[in-house]
């Protein structure tokens, strides 16, 4: 017994030595490393301000893979060697639940991308950085690259007034046509109403073909059901849809007609994104409204101006004051718990920069940095740019609500009746779902 | 007193054993359901900051919403079709796999394929067999000259073709245990029948069936259970619609809790759906003795 206590003390002695060497051995380490690399510094600047330095890391939320700059970083981090980035993606889809979440549990990201009509949430639930004075300084210090960006870049990444970040990239839906199509019907030109959309369709359609291809599923949020309402100048109160209007009846009717004569196709109700798009690109539908990130696989299967066109949506007859073109954007927001907002305005400065803004945009997303959609090389990539400049400079956020889901949801419910009941009355049904709505809001 | 004390050892080691197992299910699961019974009693959701105490107001609330009725409605729909057609398939293909002399071991590798196929992957596969005109099932209908159908544009149609998914999803789990109770059934009781001249409808029905009885209750809390939290092949499937016709009360939750962000709500639906499991769960275990 008494051997097998001596054994032990004597491991635990010999270990104990062990430890104390081995820290004795790292602090010595330190301190040669330290001095090491202050031997080398004193040749571009002292110690003291080396020290100063603050060694800072900021995490950011990048809602798509495609939305993180080619270099990833690279360029920011060689000129702030303080400052080191960590990216991470969160699909747009789960990226507001999961920083509300990671803000409650302390564990945020600096700067986290959403859908522009999430900003309000994130906003009302004060988890945002107010940004006013950090975006001022960016003004007065760099204001070419500020002002660079449309003022759309800067309404969307704000609630009520307050700016919370930027939106350095934006998404219209635009009008898209089959040049062929029409030309066998007998139309050479993009329409101009609504009104001759149908009629095209309606002459299009012939059960071999599509006269206007159109998602009816319930997979995704209406945002192409919003974006055709505002083009037919839908209005909104404090970011609630207004479909008890003539827009509203106008659009319903819409749908209706578009199920009731067969302009669009018979399982469209089940239809998503991909077969919309799908009908469209490999020839089979005349018509349709699609997102200008799309554009380039369109190019892919036809030739711009050959093949296919776009324009900026039609109108309503009689509504021509009031359309508007809708884009969605998906801001860089700023969470109120950042400890380096400084840091942070950098990083929201590079992310805008025309030439890391350029790389994304041409492979991506389009922009609200105007130096990179009038960019030569832009241009060449993307021949259709240069017949949507104006509008890009008309465009208009889609407007929220704090109960956008919600609301969302009634309009899918609208929308699908319409195309499952055509002869019902639209009136009737913009009443009733309306009343839905103001319910949800009140 | 040796003996006794010798004997609560014995008796107690399955039970010590149980603790690890049953620590890890209290907290893991028993956490999350405490905290949603209490959250369901608060009003949790990103539209206010105050997290009032409202009692069973979210309870009252989803009882009279038509959104939420009209999801239980198709949710006993959903898992009535399921459970019954699940049921019935599982034993057929238990007996016809007890039944097999050659190549069994892979057969019975064969069936389980579909339980570990991900739910993402079974939807996709269902939409290419029911899309529209493209969809194999209408091709194959082309070929006799028969009309496109409306597969996932119709309402009921959408509803068969998610239960028929859901099927394909969770029997093949409910036919190895059945096949595991087949397989302990005592050989010569099938000899002794066959003897005594009985039909093969009566093995199954009187010898079989009771044998297995509680195999089958075990099966019968699979499916239901399994189809009652089904959303993972439905959502990519038919995203709950056309209008709402396939929005079972998964569905309704999930779309609840990730996209509306409305917590309490959610958690008094995820509550409605645990009582459901465990009524139906308590009626199977007392049918049938497991």
């Amino acid at each position: 017994m008494k051997r097998n206590l001596i054994v032990l003390f004597s491991i635990f002695a010999a270990l104990m030595l062990v430890i104390g060497c081995s820290q004795e051995d790292t602090s010595t380490s330190n301190t040669t490393d330290d001095n090491t690399s202050n031997t080398d510094e004193t040749e571009t600047t002292n110690d003291e301000q080396t020290e100063e330095v603050e060694e800072i890391e900021l995490t950011l939320w990048f809602g798509r893979e495609d939305f993180i700059p080619d270099d990833a970083f690279e360029q920011f981090e060689a000129e702030n060697p303080n400052i080191k980035i960590t990216t991470d993606v969160i699909p747009l889809e789960n990226a507001t639940e999961e920083f509300i979440r990671a803000s409650k549990a302390d564990n945020q990201p600096d700067i986290v991308q959403v859908p522009s009509d999430r900003t309000k949430i994130l906003a009302e639930q004060q988890l945002l950085l107010d940004m006013t004075d950090h975006l001022a300084q960016w003004k007065q210090e760099n204001s070419d690259s500020y002002d660079a960006m449309v003022p759309l870049a800067w309404d969307m990444a704000s609630n009520e007034g307050t700016p919370y970040g930027v939106t350095v990239h934006a998404g219209p839906f635009w009008y898209v046509y089959n040049k062929n199509l029409f030309e066998e019907a007998g139309y050479s030109e993009a329409p101009k109403t609504w009104d001759e959309v149908l009629e095209i369709g309606e002459a299009i359609s012939d059960g071999e073909n599509i006269g206007f291809s159109v998602i009816g599923s319930r997979a995704h949020d209406p945002v192409w059901f919003l974006s055709t309402f505002m083009s037919m100048g839908g209005q909104f109160e404090d970011g609630v849809p207004q479909l008890n209007s003539d827009a509203g009846e106008y659009i319903l009717n819409f749908y209706q007609q578009l199920a009731g004569k067969d302009i669009t196709d018979k399982n469209a109700i089940a239809w998503e994104a991909d077969n919309m798009r799908a009908a469209f690109i490999t020839g089979e539908a005349g018509q349709a409204m699609i997102g200008d990130n799309i554009f380039p696989t369109i190019q892919e299967a036809m030739s711009y101006n050959e093949d296919w066109g776009a324009s900026p949506p039609p109108v309503r007859p009689g509504g021509e004051s009031d359309a508007a073109y809708m884009a969605l954007g998906w801001p860089y927001l700023v969470s109120n718990k950042t400890e380096h907002p400084e840091a942070v305005l950098k990083a929201l400065q590079y992310l805008s920069s025309t030439e890391i803004v350029k790389d994304v945009a041409l492979r991506y997303q389009p922009t609200t940095n105007v130096e990179v959609l009038s960019h030569p090389e832009y241009l060449e990539a993307k021949p259709w740019a240069a017949d949507f400049e104006e509008a890009f400079a008309q465009l208009v956020e889609l407007p929220s609500h704090e109960r956008q889901s919600n609301i969302y949801e009634v309009l899918l419910d609208a929308m699908q009746e319409a195309i499952q009941n055509p002869d019902s009355d639209a009136k009737e049904m913009a009443e009733k779902y309306q009343e839905q709505i103001d319910q949800i809001v009140q | 007193m040796d003996f006794s004390y010798k004997q609560l050892k014995k008796k107690s080691v399955p039970y010590v054993l149980l603790i690890p197992s049953m620590l890890f299910v209290i907290g893991v699961l028993g956490y999350g359901v405490i905290y949603g019974v209490v959250i369901s009693l608060f009003e949790v959701n990103v539209y206010s900051l105050e997290t009032p105490f409202v009692g069973l107001k979210n309870y009252i609330y989803i009882f009279q919403d038509p959104t939420f009725l009209n999801s239980l409605y198709k949710s006993l729909i959903f898992v009535f079709m399921s459970v019954v057609v699940g049921i019935i398939l599982s034993l057929v293909f238990a007996i016809a796999l007890y039944k097999l002399t050659i190549m069994k071991s892979f057969f019975k590798g064969l069936t389980l394929i579909p339980y570990l196929i991900s739910g993402i992957a079974a939807a996709t596969m269902f939409k290419f067999l029911f899309a529209g005109d493209v969809g194999m099932v209408n091709q194959f209908l082309s070929v006799f000259g028969m009309e496109e159908v409306l597969w996932l544009a119709d309402e009921w149609l959408a509803l068969f073709v998610i239960i028929l998914a859901n099927i394909w999803f969770v029997t093949p789990f409910a036919i190895l245990i059945l096949l595991a109770g087949l397989q302990g059934i005592d050989e010569q009781i099938f000899e002794a029948a066959k003897i005594d001249g009985a039909s093969k409808l009566r093995i199954v029905f009187q010898i079989i069936i009771p044998l297995i009885s509680s195999m089958i209750g075990v099966s019968l809390i699979w499916l239901s259970f399994a189809s009652f939290n089904m959303f993972d092949i439905i959502l990519p499937l038919t995203g709950g619609g056309p209008g709402r016709s396939t929005e079972v009360l998964a569905v309704y939750l999930y779309k609840l809790a990730f996209n509306d962000l409305n917590y309490s709500m959610a958690s008094a639906v995820m509550i409605v759906i645990m009582t459901l499991n465990l009524a139906v769960s308590f009626v199977y275990l007392k049918v049938f003795k497991v």
